[in-house]
């Protein structure tokens, strides 16, 4: 077993086959040994973590994907957005929620969890226009309207035509 | 009191942290992670919005190298090791092959060749990844056009039919697709003579080879295959109607079948006969078309969907369903009407206007041969085929952008017919065209064979090329992304692009004025090429083959473009031909 303590002090003791799939874990355990001493998670709260040990549990026994796993392959060939049922449902929360599990996933190394959490935001974003991306989201547009202008103009070639 | 109040406080605090947990306040990272995800138009979308994302999108390689094979309209092929080399070397790569063709390039001869053949006619029929197949009625001659050291290969008729020793041939047809290293010969006996019309009769033979080395393909569950017909009785013939098409492991072939009574013959409308050469399963299918038509183009846009262009000027999207790949007529696209006068005449079907259709051969096959796929093919939707409708008068070419055929069209449930009006000005583009002009099409490039090195003006008429002059080169590109973002971004490291737009002709073989406005990216070859004994020009991705047809040998000359930029003084010197 293994102690986890989350930035609001709580404490939470999950089995070390499930916490095995945040390799930033995993390294750490290597690294230490046995260890009854519990590790500090200064960045991730206890109602991220909750959800993270959820996603962790459900998803035990399956193999992690190699550490080698090369970047390029990953990132140039054609990705698909498609997320398990399972998945889907564990990601239906709100929008805080999904940023705070997607920086926890990307903080504690889950590869898997990352993904999803990232498949879900951009599924959020297909086929909106910029200005419904920007309500979505709350972004406050920071472009003077010559910018704005400039880089319309230079994106709409992406555009149907 | 104080204590709750300050409790209250942190916690607003807190929640305002929390709160700015968004999009653009994760790390410039994940918000590549999550771009990554997006298709480029969505991606473009995104960069829009602020700062952050935009400049998240213009220091990613991986995202700048998704947008420029996007903006190329290519797609990576499975077959490169492409995993192996990095984005940054792949973006340098993709880059260099936007800069070929552009304005002003120049040539030079990488392979030359010349072949004898003792046919008097003969027509190449393409080229493909560097290998010329030319059908010479009684053997195929295959050449690699890249390997100066490698023979060409030669089969024999009776090397190609296995039948051919025990029946009559009447026709047969024979394609090669070097991306699967695959030869399709099709052969059918003379006469065929139905007693008992419920039952299935043989129609063709289709053999399976290795177009590498004349054996059986490996691929292929039987190397001979045996297609059926049933039919009326006294069927007389079948015939094949124009070159089967291939799509990865399926082959379509087009026929009707004629029959004869006492006084008369009747032509049947047509089949086709759907291979999935692999598995070697056949399948038969009749269609909507009236049989009896003179020219008549068989293509492929992708595995599911089949164009069928008929001499009236008509396109017929087809969609083949299953796995037995049922036919389902779905759109008819109708050209404008023929100008009467021009071309009605009474006493031959030789004065019928004819369409030639011109497209880049199917990439789309699943399984492709490592050593001869380049790495990027165009993709699907950033095609164009070409039609060249040829009457005695005013020819006209019209380029038609295949997107026109995406699944938006093959989702219409009723078949429906679509005029002119409604799809001309919206998917083409239109150009006054002389028939001594040469085309080859790949992806969204044209090559054009021209008199002059400066194009006619929309509307003025075309010259015909002379026998004994020289022709330009000229590369259209048609790709409307490409056009679209050259129009407005000016990136300094990509060459000097020429847009030009068709404008306005009244003059042609249609009953109405054409009108355009859609633009198009113009380059033209520096040097003249000698128009004696020339044949047709066949365009790749980084190379043209020009062929020609001195009597007794076929001459073979690839050419590969030199960019301006690049400052490599031009081989001036080309290897005179025969």
């Amino acid at each position: 077993m293994v102690h986890l303590v989350t930035s609001d002090n709580v404490e939470f003791v999950v089995d070390k086959e499930v916490v095995e799939r945040s390799v930033l874990i995993k390294n750490m355990l290597e690294d230490v040994g046995e260890t009854d001493q519990s590790i500090p998670l200064a960045n991730v709260s206890s109602a991220v973590l909750r959800k993270v040990i959820e996603y962790c549990e459900h998803h035990r026994g399956e193999p992690l994907p190699s550490a080698d796993a090369d970047q390029n392959q990953d990132e140039t060939r054609k990705r698909t957005t498609d997320i398990s049922e399972w998945d889907q449902k564990f990601i239906t929360v709100d929008q805080e929620m999904l940023f705070e599990i997607i920086l926890a996933a990307n903080y504690l190394d889950i590869k898997s969890l990352l993904d999803v959490g990232c498949k879900t935001v951009a599924n959020m974003i297909k086929g909106k226009t910029p200005d419904e991306i920007r309500r979505l989201f709350n972004i406050v547009n920071d472009f003077t309207p010559e910018e704005e202008a400039q880089i319309k103009k230079e994106n709409e070639w992406a555009e149907d035509r | 009191m104080a204590h709750e109040a300050l409790t209250r406080v942190e916690d607003l605090f807190f929640k305002i942290i929390t709160m700015a947990v968004g999009l653009s306040s994760l790390p410039t990272e994940l918000i590549y992670h999550i771009l990554l995800f997006l298709t480029p138009k969505d991606i473009c979308r995104c960069a829009i919005t602020c700062k952050i994302v935009w400049d998240a999108v213009q220091n990613s390689v991986h995202i700048q190298y998704k947008l420029e094979l996007y903006a190329q309209g290519l797609n990576e092929t499975d077959s490169t090791n492409a995993n192996s080399i990095g984005v940054a070397s792949k973006m340098h790569s993709l880059k260099n092959l936007a800069s070929l063709w552009r304005s002003g390039f120049h040539v030079n001869t990488v392979f030359q060749d010349v072949v004898a053949q003792d046919e008097q006619s003969i027509q190449p029929q393409f080229v493909k990844c560097g290998t010329l197949s030319v059908w010479r009625m009684n053997d195929l001659l295959i050449r690699d056009c890249k390997k100066k050291t490698k023979p060409p290969q030669v089969w024999p008729d009776h090397g190609l039919f296995k039948q051919s020793h025990t029946h009559n041939l009447m026709r047969h047809s024979v394609v090669v697709d070097p991306l699967q290293d695959l030869v399709v010969a099709i052969s059918s006996p003379r006469a065929l003579i139905w007693d008992d019309a419920q039952q299935d009769q043989l129609v063709f033979w289709v053999d399976f080879w290795l177009a590498s080395s004349q054996l059986p393909h490996p691929d292929s569950a039987c190397t001979l295959l045996e297609c059926r017909h049933t039919c009326e009785p006294d069927i007389y013939a079948a015939h094949i109607l124009c070159r089967p098409a291939i799509c990865g492991d399926r082959i379509v072939v087009l026929y009707h079948t004629r029959h004869r009574t006492l006084w008369d013959m009747f032509t049947s409308n047509m089949f086709i006969q759907v291979i999935d050469w692999k598995k070697g399963h056949v399948k038969r299918h009749a269609l909507w078309e009236p049989g009896e038509q003179l020219y008549t183009s068989l293509r492929l846009v992708d595995k599911h969907t089949m164009l069928i262009i008929n001499s009236k000027g008509h396109i017929v999207l087809y969609t083949l369903q299953g796995l037995d790949g049922s036919p389902r007529r779905r759109v008819t696209y109708l050209l404008p009407i023929l100008r009467l006068g021009h071309y009605l005449s009474a006493d031959s079907a030789s004065i019928l206007p004819y369409c030639v259709v011109h497209a880049s051969p199917s990439f789309h096959g699943t399984v492709a041969h490592p050593g001869l796929m380049p790495s990027y093919v165009p993709s699907p939707e950033s095609q164009i085929m070409v039609l060249e409708i040829l009457p005695v008068s005013w020819p006209v070419m019209i380029v038609i952008d295949m997107a026109m055929f995406s699944e938006k069209a093959m989702r219409s449930e009723t078949p429906v017919e679509i005029p002119w009006s409604d799809w001309g000005p919206k998917y083409t583009w239109c150009f006054p065209h002389h028939p001594s002009h040469r085309i080859s099409v790949f992806g969204s490039k044209m090559a054009y064979a021209l008199p002059r090195h400066r194009t006619p003006e929309p509307g003025q008429r075309v010259e015909a090329l002379s026998p004994e002059g020289h022709f330009y080169i000229h590369i259209w590109d048609f790709n409307k992304r490409l056009v679209a973002r050259s129009e407005n971004t000016h990136d300094s490291d990509s060459p000097k692009v020429v847009i030009r737009k068709p404008g306005w002709f009244a003059q042609s073989c249609f009953d109405e004025d054409l009108a355009f406005n859609r633009p198009y990216i113009a380059s033209v070859c520096a040097e003249p090429f000698p128009m004696r004994h020339f044949d047709r020009v066949f365009l790749e991705q980084d190379r043209l083959t020009l062929t020609r047809l001195p009597v007794g040998f076929v001459d073979i000359q690839v050419v590969s473009p030199i960019s301006m930029e690049v400052g490599l003084e031009p081989e001036r010197h080309r290897e005179k031909s025969l």
